[in-house]
């Protein structure tokens, strides 16, 4: 094969189907050129990966609201006791009325799990797969 | 999160937020030109997902990125600042060659980021979205609308761009 | 969606240095050695608490900086800071964009150290002490630091968890060349405040995530037990949870599930739901389950009378 020029990249990003992979690889057995190049290419996309993540500056995301607010808390008694009396009287559960799915397990399982195998620090094992 | 989804606004800000404001720091070099670009990225995230409809979300958010990225710099009717390369820098205060790891570090940083910067604008954006974002080549072809060729030969030769300039 | 094609070459550049703080005390010293040695092994892990008993045969290969476990319910690989799981021949990837450092909890100290063989090797059983007391007992090979025999102890130094090898080859293995994952989720780090405590009997929160759409992910850890929280605005109780077994702290009622490796626990409170797993003995647990929000009746009239009767 010629030499394989934006291939060489496109095999570090995992961008090649497995035949193109395997010519890659056999070209660069025998090209010093092509493996010099790679070895700059490579060194410079791990630079540029390595580059650190810079935290958002306070003030460009929305913000949430309090968990609990005290303050508020006699206004929202009022409220409440009128929207519980209207409830009773159209004998509507407002509690349950629009209750959204339980938890997904499987996405928290999923994150727990990520969480601990990127960085373990000690952990006895770790064959647990998914949401019990 | 799937595609099948269109998620909040809120929750858009909360994932990829940092991701959109180091892409912007990444292309401009300057922390203020990044805030102000990933706000109105923000912005337009907020009107645009009105009319979202489920599909590709990600080709959708680094198109609607990289417009932000283009209207604002056309603009400002200039190119992104190119700071001094790091070597003329410490020459012109007189510092010395430190053997501190974490400076060297720093310094390091800084030659990446000039070298990045010396790119011209579609290298540079193939560069930034594929290794500080971590789009796939199919993803960048949508996000800048070139074949995938393209974007093969931008990344690829933009890397070996970046390396003569590091060396 | 993201797909990556993971190769040796990717996780050599994807790899970061997540090496904890240099410690001097020879218990860090050694745990961080246990998680840098590269080696294939077969085990079991079981886990016992009261009448709830669960074990699983599993397989594990460290190599290259990247970690894989095989078990029951599937395969789990970590390289950097992605970590894929794969239950049906398709990885399926998370990447975790961020997370703080390991630091070992100062109420652990090391106990006695005895020469002793296993698997045929060289090995130095070790006692952990949790504020004196013993919580850990290990067999760790002398050649790589690996624990070959792992107990956890409860308070009344009954085993609450236990993982053996029964096959152990150091040294660099084989992975697959090239592996195809699909790249499902990112765990971001949430800016937003959490109520969850900072700390919470003896464990500090180390990370807060969001976690779906409307939830919370608060990680925990004291360097050798780690747990997560999740905090739900949702209501009803998880299918898996129906048949779990209802125990009571402090008079509360909450419901557990105990998998071979981890604990599972589960409650309502007013105006959240929660989810904790992990790995801690169940003293432990009990620990910080008095500090986090504690179980109440759901439901917009309970609310409400509490709110004007206090």
């Amino acid at each position: 094969m010629t030499h394989p020029g934006d291939l060489l990249s496109a095999l570090l990003d995992g961008e090649l189907t497995a035949a193109e992979r395997r010519d890659v690889h056999t070209h660069l057995e025998s090209c010093a050129r092509c493996r010099d190049e790679y070895e700059a290419v490579r060194a410079t996309r791990d630079a540029v990966r390595e580059l650190p993540l810079l935290d958002l500056p306070p003030g460009l995301l929305p913000t949430p609201a309090p968990a609990r607010r005290p303050v508020l808390a006699r206004a929202w008694t009022w409220a409440a006791a009128g929207a519980a009396a209207a409830a009773l009287a159209i004998g509507i559960g407002l509690a349950t009325g629009s209750a959204p799915a339980p938890m997904d397990l499987d996405t928290f399982a999923e994150h727990h799990t990520a969480r601990v195998l990127v960085q373990p620090g000690f952990q006895t094992v770790r064959a647990d797969v998914g949401a019990p | 999160m799937t595609d099948e989804t269109v998620p909040s606004w809120e929750e858009v800000a909360h994932r990829y937020g940092r991701t959109i404001y180091n892409f912007a720091y990444r292309l401009t070099g300057d922390r203020d030109d990044a805030y102000d670009l990933s706000q109105e990225v923000l912005l337009r995230v907020r009107k645009g997902l009105r009319s979202y409809r489920p599909g590709s979300f990600e080709g959708w958010l680094w198109r609607i990125t990289r417009n932000a990225f283009i209207d604002e710099t056309r603009r400002r009717k200039r190119r992104p600042t190119v700071p001094l390369p790091e070597a003329d820098r410490s020459a012109a205060m007189g510092t010395a060659p430190s053997a501190d790891e974490a400076l060297a570090a720093v310094r390091l940083d800084d030659e990446i980021q000039s070298a990045l910067l010396a790119l011209p604008y579609d290298f540079r954006e193939a560069v930034v979205l594929c290794d500080v974002v971590g789009l796939t080549y199919d993803e960048i072809a949508e996000t800048a609308g070139v074949p995938v060729g393209t974007v093969r030969s931008r990344i690829h030769r933009g890397r070996a761009m970046m390396r003569e300039r590091l060396a | 969606m993201r797909r990556r094609l993971v190769s040796a070459l990717a996780v050599a550049a994807v790899l970061v240095s997540s090496a904890a703080p240099a410690a001097a005390d020879d218990l860090s010293d050694m745990l961080d050695e246990a998680t840098d040695a590269e080696y294939h092994g077969t085990g079991v892990v079981m886990c016992t608490w009261g009448g709830d008993s669960s074990a699983a045969s599993y397989e594990v290969t460290r190599t290259d900086g990247m970690t894989m476990v095989e078990g029951p319910g599937g395969s789990a690989m970590a390289y950097g800071g992605v970590a894929a799981t794969s239950s049906d021949g398709g990885w399926s990837g998370t990447e975790v964009s961020e997370w703080s450092d390991w630091l070992l909890s100062d109420r652990y100290t090391m106990g006695g150290a005895t020469a002793t063989t296993r698997l045929g090797r060289d090995a130095t059983l070790v006692v952990v002490l949790d504020e004196g007391k013993p919580r850990l007992r290990m067999a760790i090979d002398d050649e790589t630091g690996v624990p070959l025999l792992t107990e956890v102890l409860d308070a009344d130094g009954g085993v609450y968890r236990m993982a053996v090898l029964v096959s152990f080859t150091p040294g660099p293995s084989d992975m697959p060349d090239d592996m195809d994952v699909e790249m499902t989720d990112t765990i971001a780090p949430m800016p937003a405040t959490t109520t969850l405590p900072e700390s919470v009997a003896g464990y500090r929160r180390a990370d807060v995530y969001a976690a779906g759409r409307d939830s919370i992910h608060a990680f925990y850890s004291d360097g050798l037990f780690s747990f997560s929280v999740f905090e739900s605005p949702r209501t009803g109780l998880p299918a898996a949870f129906e048949r779990a077994t209802v125990f009571e702290v402090s008079g509360k009622r909450y419901r557990r599930l105990v998998t071979p490796t981890s604990v599972w626990v589960h409650w309502d409170a007013p105006d959240r739901s929660y989810l904790l797993v992990g790995d801690l003995p169940p003293d432990h647990l009990m620990g910080v389950l008095q500090r986090l929000p504690a179980p109440g009746q759901r439901g917009f009239l309970v609310r409400l009378w509490r709110a004007l009767f206090g």
